[in-house]
C-alpha cells in the first residue's frame, strides 16, 4: 500500500522489468530513448563525460538483466507467473532489446 | 522536447573544487581531455627543462644541476604518456567492455599527468636551482636547504597526485572496481615504469653518443 495515497494493488503477476527499476533508472532510460540513444547527447545533457554516462548505461543494463533473469527464475517456479510473463513483453525480447540498446548507443557515440 | 531534469544523473550537477582536482574525469574525457592533457605535458616539459627536471620514467621525476635541452623533458613526458596509453589500450582489449574508447584512455591519462606541472614549476625557481646546484657541489653553497626540501616535497606530492589521477582515469574509463581493477592498473603501471625507464635511458644514451660523435657538447646543451 502506498503510504501517501493509500492505494493498494494486489495480484499474482509479474511487473514489467522496466517498472521494477528505481525511479532514477527509469528516468535515465526515458531520457536515453528521448535522445535517440545517443550517449554523446546524454553526456552533454547531464554535463558529464562520455565514459561516465556510458558506465551509467552499463550499470543500468546489468540491473535490468538481473531483474529479467530473476523473473525467469520466478516464472519457472510458478506456472501462473510463467503465463503472465509470456503474456507480457517477453523476457528474452526485453533482454535482447537492452543489449541492442547498448550497442546502438556505442555506435551513435562513436559516430558523432 | 521538454527540458529533462538531471535527477537521474549519477553525479551532481555542480562539481566541487575537490572533484575537479581529484577526479575530473567524471566531467572531462575524450578529445577535450586529450587536448588539455597534451598541452599540459608539453608545458610541464618546458618548465622542467628550465628547472633541470627529468621525467625519466612513468612515475619518475628527478632533478639535477644540469640544464636540459628544451625538448628532452617534453619528449620524456610524451613517451611516458604514450607507453601507459598503449599498455592500457591493450589491457582494455582483455579486461574491459568493448565499449571502451581509445580516445578516452589517451585523453584521461594525458590529463592525469598535469600534477607534474607543480614540481616542474617549483624546480624552475631560482632559489631551488641554487639549492640543487649547491647539493651537486657546483653552486656557491649559500642556498638554504629548505629549498631542496621544497623541491623534493613538490616531486612527492606531484607524483602521488598524478598516480591518484591515473587510477581514477582508469576506473572511470574501464568501469572496473575492486581488486581486479587494482590488479590490472597496478600491472600496467609496473610494466609501464620498466618500459619507460628503458626507453628514456635508450633515448638519453643515443643523445650522448650523437653529441660525442658530432662534438657539439653534452646532454646539457644550452
Amino acid at each position: 500500500m502506498c503510504p501517501e495515497c493509500g492505494t493498494a494493488v494486489q495480484g499474482d503477476y509479474l511487473l514489467p522489468a522496466l517498472s521494477r527499476l528505481g525511479s532514477e533508472d527509469q528516468q535515465f532510460a526515458l531520457t536515453f530513448i528521448l535522445r535517440s540513444g545517443s550517449l554523446k547527447e546524454m553526456a552533454r545533457l547531464y554535463g558529464v563525460s562520455y565514459p561516465t554516462v556510458r558506465n551509467r548505461l552499463d550499470d543500468l543494463i546489468a540491473r535490468l538483466t538481473a531483474i529479467i533473469e530473476s523473473q525467469e527464475t520466478d516464472a519457472a517456479d510458478d506456472p501462473a507467473k510463467e503465463r503472465a510473463a509470456a503474456a507480457g513483453a517477453g523476457a528474452d525480447a526485453a533482454r535482447e532489446d537492452a543489449a541492442a540498446a547498448g550497442e546502438d548507443a556505442d555506435a551513435r557515440g562513436n559516430d558523432g | 522536447m521538454p527540458e529533462e531534469t538531471t535527477d537521474s544523473a549519477a553525479v551532481p550537477r555542480e562539481m566541487t573544487v575537490a572533484g575537479w582536482l581529484f577526479n575530473p574525469f567524471i566531467r572531462v574525457a575524450g578529445g577535450q581531455a586529450l587536448a588539455v592533457g597534451l598541452t599540459v605535458i608539453v608545458a610541464s616539459g618546458l618548465a622542467a627543462a628550465a628547472g633541470g627536471l627529468h621525467f625519466d620514467g612513468l612515475l619518475d621525476a628527478h632533478v639535477g644541476a644540469i640544464r636540459l635541452r628544451l625538448w628532452v623533458p617534453v619528449a620524456e613526458g610524451l613517451l611516458n604518456w604514450l607507453v601507459i596509453t598503449t599498455l592500457l589500450g591493450l589491457a582494455s582489449l582483455l579486461f574491459a567492455p568493448p565499449t571502451v574508447r581509445l580516445v578516452d584512455i589517451a585523453g584521461t591519462q594525458a590529463l592525469a599527468r598535469w600534477p607534474l606541472l607543480v614540481p616542474a614549476l617549483v624546480c624552475a625557481l631560482p632559489w631551488v636551482r641554487r639549492a640543487v646546484a649547491a647539493s651537486a657541489g657546483d653552486g656557491e653553497g649559500t642556498a638554504l636547504p629548505v629549498w631542496g626540501i621544497v623541491a623534493a616535497s613538490s616531486m612527492v606530492i606531484g607524483g602521488v597526485w598524478m598516480i591518484w589521477l591515473m587510477w581514477k582515469a582508469f576506473a572511470v574509463v574501464f568501469n572496473m572496481r575492486g581488486g581486479p581493477a587494482f590488479a590490472v592498473f597496478a600491472a600496467a603501471v609496473v610494466i609501464g615504469e620498466v618500459v619507460t625507464k628503458l626507453l628514456v635511458l635508450g633515448m638519453l644514451n643515443r643523445m650522448a653518443i650523437a653529441a660525442t660523435t658530432v662534438g657539439t657538447g653534452t646532454l646539457a646543451g644550452g
